[in-house]
């Protein structure tokens, strides 16, 4: 059985069920999903024959097993970190979306492939579209529209496919590149089309940031993986990505629109390391996707305990946290540690991987730049909430919830177990690599970044330092949707209600098409 | 087999005993007309079961096929039969809440028109397909008017003046036969009709084109159709999109496969004409429904451009295509059906159907809602609901035949529409200050949207259920031959 059932099927119970038990439900469903995927074995699959193709509803291997593990962990402590938040519609939703981003690892056919993106999108829509704020109205929407031409460009790309090659089997395309790059290009906010990313993931309340931070992309590189790794030219692409979100980021003051810039940035390095072509390469992009769901999300629950507490997100308001909430503070800096590629921490790991598979050196230079920006970003997140001294304090206004330490803890202690025994995630691939993970020369260069990002810090700090500042973002798909509604205008005024316009019409479509018959 | 003729006789008959009714047993009003038309509903499935196994031929009076009255039910047209029948079913239910004012009148009207749409699915024979034609037509004319208010006066105006026209071009078009081949009968017309010079084969398939497709609303012949919808009450607007524009459509197909035949419609180049005609109507209309302030009239729109898609797939001619058509054209029926009667609970409460208007209704009117959202979500054609099942496989026809860009411009045209239906769903839902506590969801408007609805999921749910049972309906199409026998009982 695909493991996203469990939760399709939770969702329609949750909904169902009386406010106490839902989330006792939804914690038993993600242990129950996590079992049955690590239970799966690569000879288990499910085919129904549907129309006149086979839906491939379940294959397995180990890449899509372990993202599928990531992924329903991180389900897990998101449904224990929003315990106290969550309504009906939460839980429902967020069934859906996590069962649709575990199913689609696991089915074997562009069909189903294509019905579990929109399902993504569909339920993914409804979480960003929240009536507490007001501005996820405009921002739902367009996330549901830029979603939507990756998903049209996707089923087109599908569909060229199909009727090129006959087959709907799920394997790296042949046809209709240009249209699998921009579907997957989107989903996974490729810099220039990322605009929808920011602005939906900086503005829904917290809880549903997490959860969003950790899927849609990551169902990207994961596709990018399935359908175009090797795409030579994609690495290049993964590097602009990396250093330009890296730099977009740098200059957000609002700390989850920082995070979600650095989302797009580390999404870079995995097109990178999977554009190689290598298995050493896909399997690094893969462990760094892991990684990135669990440092990631980790950062999103973190900042979202600070937006509970204290109501604040702007790092031009927060400074000195670090005496209030130690524990927090702690959590912090491992996830910024791991990200910024510290030995002993996850990130460490598959930055060190990735560092191996590319060979190409503008690509490490590349990879080695947006490193020195991903610490120095953090460095900034860290220095200015936790270590600034403030004039006014920062008050705390909610109590502490132990579901949210408990949540943040599990996933601490697993991006510690992946930093301090590398090996469980390379054998559980059968990745074949001999790196000393430890030995002083990675050491050193795992710090070199950090220690570079420590002077620049220093020197630039008047640069750095948050201001107040107006964001303008140009958008320049707007200006599509301006020709759309002019082109709609013109047609309505065609239509002046005048009955011999309409006649005129008629008898000309009549003749039109009579002298068109009469001479073909 | 006497049955057949009971599913037009017992509309027809109900319709013109409630002017008696409605004068001696006012009480039961409702009653009589639930009892007529579940005993018709019933009718009707019994008879589609039967001629889905075996067609259904049926002599009036017994006389012989050449001269008397012929009713033919073979599985395309037991499809619409069922669809019809089924959603007028629904409507009816719905508008013994809904409607207030003239409430007999609009009964007898809706009847007729029911009695018209099932002629026109039945019948073998071209000058009552003509009547029944007529019959529809006239009493949507009516019912479009029964507001009586300016703006409903204004549409049904225009649309008597169009539809006339059409009307006229339609006789015309059966006159010509009858001269050229001397019969009226379908299945012998259609033998004769191979002697018929090119010409005139060309001159009449144009006016049966434009008189149907002003109907069915292709553009530039759609024009009056916002203006109806814009006033007009929705159980008339769902019937409209669900039953007048779908016999229009199902009168043409009959008509251009049996009479001028496969062959033909690749031949002339009528192939060709259709899929660009229909990708031309469903951009624009999608791109006219996208700036649309009145739901009713985004409504309309929409249904103009899955009209687009439905004849672009029945012009592809192939068993695939067929299939492909007649499933989207069943899933549209629901969807629009659902749509439409959802919007009437909106309406009913708010009465207007200004989009703006509609902010919170998703708290007050919860089922309602959902049902407008899931409805509409399908009708985009987002999986994994019905309308994406059936645009897939209508684009893969399209493709299959190589006709790339249409195929391509379809998948546009679902951005255009969640772009529209989005907009909806977004006010629907977005959080709105004034208290609207007093709205409510009656349960004789509620029930047969929920219906709808659930036949919306059921097909989404089961989405190989419906073409399999579908499969077996492009026989005695695409072999005209079989339905000329099976006419001529040969």
């Amino acid at each position: 059985m695909n493991p996203g059932i469990i939760y399709l099927l939770g969702a329609g119970l949750l909904f169902f069920t009386k406010e106490k038990s839902r989330e006792f439900i939804a914690i038993v469903l993600s242990l129950l999903a996590i079992a049955l995927i690590y239970n799966l074995s690569e000879n288990q699959s499910l085919i129904i024959p549907f129309l006149d193709f086979n839906l491939i509803l379940l294959k397995v291997d180990q890449i899509s097993k372990l993202i599928g593990l990531a992924f329903a962990f991180f389900g897990l402590c998101s449904m224990i970190y929003a315990s106290k938040l969550a309504d009906r519609k939460y839980y429902t939703l967020s069934q859906l979306y996590i069962g649709s981003s575990i199913a689609i690892l696991f089915v074997g056919d562009f069909f189903s492939f294509y019905v579990c993106w929109e399902l993504m999108t569909i339920s993914s829509y409804f979480l960003i579209f929240n009536n507490e704020k007001h501005i996820t109205k405009q921002t739902s929407y367009y996330y549901f529209i830029m979603q939507m031409v990756g998903a049209v460009s996707l089923l087109w790309g599908i569909l060229l496919q199909y009727t090129q090659t006959g087959s709907l089997e799920l394997t790296s395309i042949e046809y209709g590149l240009p249209f699998f790059l921009l579907a997957v290009g989107i989903k996974l906010a490729f810099i220039g089309l990322h605009t929808w990313l920011p602005q939906n993931y900086s503005n829904v309340p917290f809880h549903i940031s997490v959860l969003l931070s950790a899927y849609t992309t990551k169902v990207g590189v994961y596709a990018l993986y399935r359908l175009l790794s090797g795409t030579k030219l994609l690495g290049y692409a993964g590097i602009i990505t990396a250093i330009l979100g890296v730099f977009f980021a740098l200059r957000q003051t609002q700390v989850r629109k920082l995070l979600s810039y650095h989302i797009i940035s580390q999404i870079g390095y995995m097109i990178t390391a999977i554009s190689v072509g290598t298995a050493l390469g896909a399997n690094g992009g893969v462990i760094h996707l892991i990684n990135n769901v669990l440092y990631k999300g980790l950062l999103f629950m973190v900042i979202g305990v600070i937006i509970y507490r204290t109501g604040k997100e702007d790092l031009v308001e927060l400074g000195g946290l670090a005496k209030k909430l130690p524990l927090l503070t702690c959590y912090a800096i491992i996830a910024a540690l791991s990200i910024a590629g510290v030995p002993f921490l996850s990130g460490h790991v598959s930055k060190l991987i990735i560092k191996k598979a590319v060979h190409n050196p503008i690509l490490s230079w590349g990879l080695y730049l947006a490193g020195i920006g991903t610490a120095l970003s953090f460095l900034k997140v860290i220095y200015f909430t936790f270590f600034r001294k403030l004039d006014k304090e920062v008050e705390l206004n909610e109590k502490s919830d132990k579901a949210m330490i408990f949540a943040m803890g599990l996933i601490t202690s697993l991006i510690l177990l992946i930093g301090l025994k590398p090996n469980l995630l390379t054998d559980f691939l059968a990745l074949d690599i001999d790196i000393h993970y430890f030995s002083l020369k990675y050491i050193w260069k795992g710090i070199e970044p950090i220690i570079i990002a420590i002077i620049i810090f220093k020197v630039a700090h008047d640069l750095i330092t948050p201001h107040d500042h107006k964001a303008i973002i140009p958008d320049y798909y707007l200006l599509l949707e301006k020709g759309v509604n002019y082109l709609s205008q013109t047609l309505s005024n065609l239509h002046n209600g005048d009955l011999s316009r309409y006649l005129l019409w008629l008898i000309s479509t009549l003749l039109i098409l009579w002298i068109g018959l009469l001479s073909a | 087999m006497d049955r057949v003729i009971w599913l037009i006789i017992l509309p027809l008959l109900t319709a013109f005993s409630l002017g008696l009714i409605k004068v001696y047993f006012k009480r039961y009003f409702n009653h009589i007309i639930i009892i007529s038309s579940t005993a018709h509903i019933i009718l009707a499935f019994v008879v589609a079961n039967q001629a889905i196994k075996e067609p259904i031929v049926y002599n009036l009076g017994n006389w012989s096929p050449l001269l008397g009255i012929t009713l033919v039910i073979d599985s395309f047209s037991a499809l619409f039969l069922l669809a019809i029948v089924t959603l007028a079913y629904l409507v009816t239910i719905y508008a013994i809440k809904f409607i207030k004012r003239d409430k007999p009148k609009y009964h007898t009207l809706f009847l007729l028109l029911l009695t018209g749409a099932i002629g026109i699915v039945i019948t073998g024979d071209l000058f009552n397909l003509y009547v029944f034609f007529e019959v529809v037509s006239i009493s949507s004319y009516a019912l479009a008017a029964l507001n009586k208010d300016k703006e409903s006066f204004e549409g049904a105006f225009k649309y008597l003046i169009l539809g006339s026209i059409s009307g006229i071009l339609i006789l015309l078009a059966i006159i010509l036969i009858y001269q050229s081949t001397g019969t009226l009968n379908l299945a012998q017309a259609a033998v004769k009709f191979k002697e018929v010079p090119r010409n005139l084969k060309v001159t009449i398939l144009s006016f049966y084109l434009i008189g149907f497709a002003s109907k069915f609303a292709l553009v530039p012949l759609h024009s009056y159709l916002a203006d109806v919808y814009s006033k007009a009450s929705v159980t008339f607007t769902a019937l409209s999109s669900g039953l007048v524009l779908k016999t229009s459509l199902y009168a043409l197909i009959r008509i251009v496969y049996i009479l001028f035949g496969v062959e033909f419609i690749i031949d002339s180049g009528l192939q060709d004409i259709l899929i660009y005609w229909g990708t031309l109507t469903f951009m624009v209309a999608h791109l006219l429904a996208y700036q649309q302030n009145s739901l009713r009239r985004l409504l309309g729109y929409s249904s103009i451009a899955h009209m687009g898609y439905i004849i672009i797939a029945f012009a592809l001619a192939n068993k695939g295509a067929i299939i492909a058509g007649s499933y989207h054209l069943t899933n549209h029926i629901i969807m629009k059906g659902a749509l439409f009667l959802a919007t009437g609970i909106f309406i009913y409460n708010l009465k207007d159907d200004q989009i703006s208007k509609l902010k919170g209704i998703g708290r007050t009117l919860p089922y309602s809602s959902l049902i407008f959202t899931i409805a509409a979500l399908a009708i985009i054609g987002l999986p994994p609901f019905n309308g994406f099942v059936s645009k897939w496989l209508i684009i893969k026809q399209v493709l299959e035949a190589n006709y790339s860009i249409p195929a391509f411009l379809i998948l546009i045209g679902s951005l255009l529409s969640l772009i529209y239906y989005l907009r909806v769903i977004k006010e629907l839902y977005s959080k709105s200050n004034d208290e609207k506590s007093q709205f409510k969801e009656p349960l004789m408007l509620k029930l047969p949207t929920l219906i709808l609805g659930l036949f919306c999921l059921l097909l989404s749910l089961l989405p190989s259920l419906a073409p399999k049972l579908l499969s077996s309906l492009p026989d005695f199409l695409i072999n005209r031959n079989n339905y000329i026998n099976l006419l001529l009982r040969r």
